[in-house]
């Protein structure tokens, strides 16, 4: 377990590297420049002095600076919020992501796994084909449509949401419910699928010939292998909806930090491009590590392995 | 040899319980199948797998039944205990008559009894082992949690007790160190290791019958023998009913009271295994003991019977096995009347008069079950 997990760990910091080797290219090779943003030509020298200023005046310099600025967890000033550092940016847009991003995961588990097990131990009736309506809207459905409808129908018609804006806990279920819907379809067809393959096992004829009722067999003796698929899937799923996203927090007006992975690439920001990249995938990398163990936890056949 | 094939016609017809009732053995009865039909569905059509089977295992009684692979005889197995999925195989008649306990006069339905009585049943008075022991264990349980959780599904046992019997179990079944290897998992045993849990698992609340569909097929010769063993050993022990399905007659040599072979869905004799070995009467039972080699005098060539079992939707009319059948051969070029398969290969013989009359006379129906000397029960014309 332990060299695994230090192992693990250790490809995840050469992913995270490699991530910001290539940002920081992408960034420097981009067309435009974040100094000439305006209309108003900037004279020569100012921008020489700004690019002093922050570390820019030399490509290699301004890489390593970042890098060990970041490691140190300083990711710099923002170009564009001229008052701000990325870290205050990020500090106060991250929670509001991550909140909604919980729970939006939590949503997805708790409708997405039941939907799929019962899908696929009512295989090929009303059930199924009720789950397999809630995955196609949940996956083909773009977000700014269901979260316009939610809107519409929970806070224009009935009223028990706020429409839009963030403060208050009532500001939280609606853009949580909005950012689920793929998640929680994504669980869902998961599920059935692992539970369809499982139950036909020989280990599960084996589990009644015992005498087990259908509830054991089906929860206790194929959902824990049905579920390792679903498992997987969470480690990026949960990095994705903690670090927000654009349309869902335009749709209700949320100050997250899906915003700034847009804006800043818009604004060619190369400190916040940077830094927001580097805390989507030090998450990322976070959360496979944490289902890596799960993983080993749940599936003895993988401990050995590892 | 039978001289009155008007024995036969004057059964009657073969639907359900027909000629089973005819030879119920007298002994304590265990468990009585009688007139199993199963079928599964194919398109819109349902295909007959196994036609009117019936069958006794007594207590204490090892009955094993043969057949080549596809015949049915697994089914049958799967069946007594309705281990199928929704929605595939189905029984379409019969009966399965469990003793329980063995003197009882109220025997029950295991095909009418209600899903939650036959719940109770299974692993606690039928215990069931297969032929798949790599993958019949599920993976990410100890093999001590699946033998306890088979104690505590029925109250039997609980926590520490049952883990102790499960640790008991083990060293019975002959694993070497059970109070370690109890927490381990099925990934740590070798084939004939997680065979051993599986049986341990099978006998963990101590049922009356066991079924044991091809337990050593997957199992390399040595281990094979062991398994068997062990098997004996443990029903003279615990004084079990066994029906042991398996293709190979080798095995039932050692192991068997009473042999069943099957043929296409269909019982062609059943008698004790002792006569059967050393004088079988149905031409397909002569072929297949002619088809295992000995070990003493061990022919150049293994003689193999002539062509294949045919799909369950092909099975011929008449007698199933006449295509194959040496016997037989002759039926089709003495009489071109009558509805039946052109043999695959032609004996040199005598023509089978009875075979010719009997497939006439009945309208090309097969040939039913008779007790042709006692204790033996043969399905052919010609016997």
């Amino acid at each position: 377990m332990m060299p695994m997990l230090v192992r693990r760990l250790f490809w995840g910091a050469v992913t995270i590297a490699c991530i910001y080797t290539l940002t920081f290219l992408m960034v420097i090779t981009v067309p435009g420049n974040p100094f000439r943003q305006s209309e108003r030509n900037m004279p020569p020298e100012a921008e020489r002095a700004l690019r002093v200023r922050y570390n820019m005046d030399d490509n290699w310099s301004y890489f390593v600076e970042f890098l060990s600025g970041a490691v140190r967890g300083d990711f710099g000033p923002s170009f564009t919020y001229s008052d701000w550092t990325c870290n205050q940016i990020i500090s106060e847009a991250f929670p509001i992501s991550a909140m909604i991003g919980l729970l939006a995961i939590l949503i997805a588990i708790v409708i997405g796994v039941p939907t799929g097990v019962i899908a696929a131990t009512k295989r090929d009736t009303a059930w199924d084909f009720g789950a397999l309506a809630l995955v196609l809207v949940g996956i083909s459905l773009p977000t700014f449509v269901t979260g316009t409808f939610l809107l519409i129908l929970f806070a224009v018609h009935l009223q028990w949401a706020p429409i839009g804006g963030w403060g208050t806990l009532a500001h939280l279920p609606l853009p949580a419910l909005t950012l689920s819907l793929p998640f929680t379809a994504y669980i869902a067809r998961l599920t059935r699928v692992g539970m369809l393959d499982v139950m036909g096992s020989d280990f599960i004829r084996t589990a009644r010939a015992k005498g087990c009722d259908e509830r054991t067999i089906v929860w206790k003796h194929a959902f824990k292998i049905a579920f390792l698929p679903v498992l997987s899937y969470l480690g990026p799923a949960t990095a994705q909806a903690m670090t927000g996203s654009f349309v869902v927090e335009k749709v209700f007006g949320v100050p997250g930090l899906g915003q700034h992975f847009v804006n800043a690439a818009l604004n060619l920001d190369p400190g916040l491009i940077m830094s927001t990249v580097l805390v989507f995938s030090a998450l990322l990398v976070a959360m496979n590590v944490a289902v890596d163990v799960l993983y080993a936890w749940a599936d003895p056949r993988i401990t050995a392995a590892v | 040899m039978n001289q009155d094939r008007n024995t036969a016609e004057t059964l009657p017809a073969p639907v359900n319980s027909g000629d089973s009732a005819a030879h119920v053995v007298s002994r304590t009865p265990l468990l009585a199948v009688r007139g199993l039909s199963v079928s599964f569905p194919a398109g819109n059509d349902r295909i007959r797998v196994v036609d009117d089977v019936s069958l006794d295992v007594g207590r204490g009684e090892t009955v094993a039944l043969v057949g080549e692979s596809g015949c049915g005889k697994s089914v049958t197995s799967l069946s007594i205990m309705r281990l199928w999925p929704k929605n595939s195989a189905t029984i379409d008649s019969g009966q399965a008559l469990f003793h329980d306990p063995p003197d009882s006069c109220q025997p029950v339905d295991l095909f009418t009894a209600s899903a939650s009585s036959l719940r109770k049943m299974r692993g606690s008075r039928i215990a069931m082992i297969f032929q798949e022991p790599m993958t019949s264990l599920n993976p990410v349980y100890t093999v001590g949690e699946q033998i306890v959780e088979a104690m505590e599904v029925h109250g039997f046992a609980r926590r520490r007790k049952a883990r102790k019997r499960a640790i008991t179990l083990l060293e019975r079944v002959g694993i070497a160190d059970a109070q370690r290897r109890v927490d381990e998992y099925p990934h740590q045993f070798s084939g004939g290791m997680r065979q051993r849990v599986m049986i341990a698992m099978a006998l963990a609340c101590e049922p009356v019958m066991l079924l044991a569909d091809e337990p050593t097929t997957a199992l390399d010769v040595t281990t094979q023998a062991k398994i068997l063993e062990l098997l004996q050993q443990l029903q003279e022990a615990f004084g079990l009913g066994i029906l042991l399905v398996t293709h190979d007659l080798a095995a039932v040599a050692g192991a068997a009271d009473r042999v069943y072979v099957m043929y296409a869905g269909r019982i062609v004799e059943h008698g004790p295994a002792k006569k059967i070995l050393t004088d079988p009467l149905h031409p397909y039972t002569q072929g297949l003991l002619a088809c295992s080699p000995g070990l003493v005098d061990m022919p150049a060539r293994l003689p193999t019977i002539p062509g294949k079992l045919p799909p369950a939707a092909h099975y011929p009319q008449g007698c199933r096995f006449h295509p194959r059948c040496e016997l037989a051969a002759r039926v089709v070029q003495t009489n071109k009347d009558l509805p039946v398969t052109a043999p695959l290969e032609s004996a040199v013989g005598p023509v089978p008069r009875r075979c010719v009359e009997g497939h006439t006379a009945s309208g090309c129906t097969a040939p039913k079950l008779r007790e042709v000397r006692p204790g033996r029960w043969v399905a052919c014309w010609e016997v």
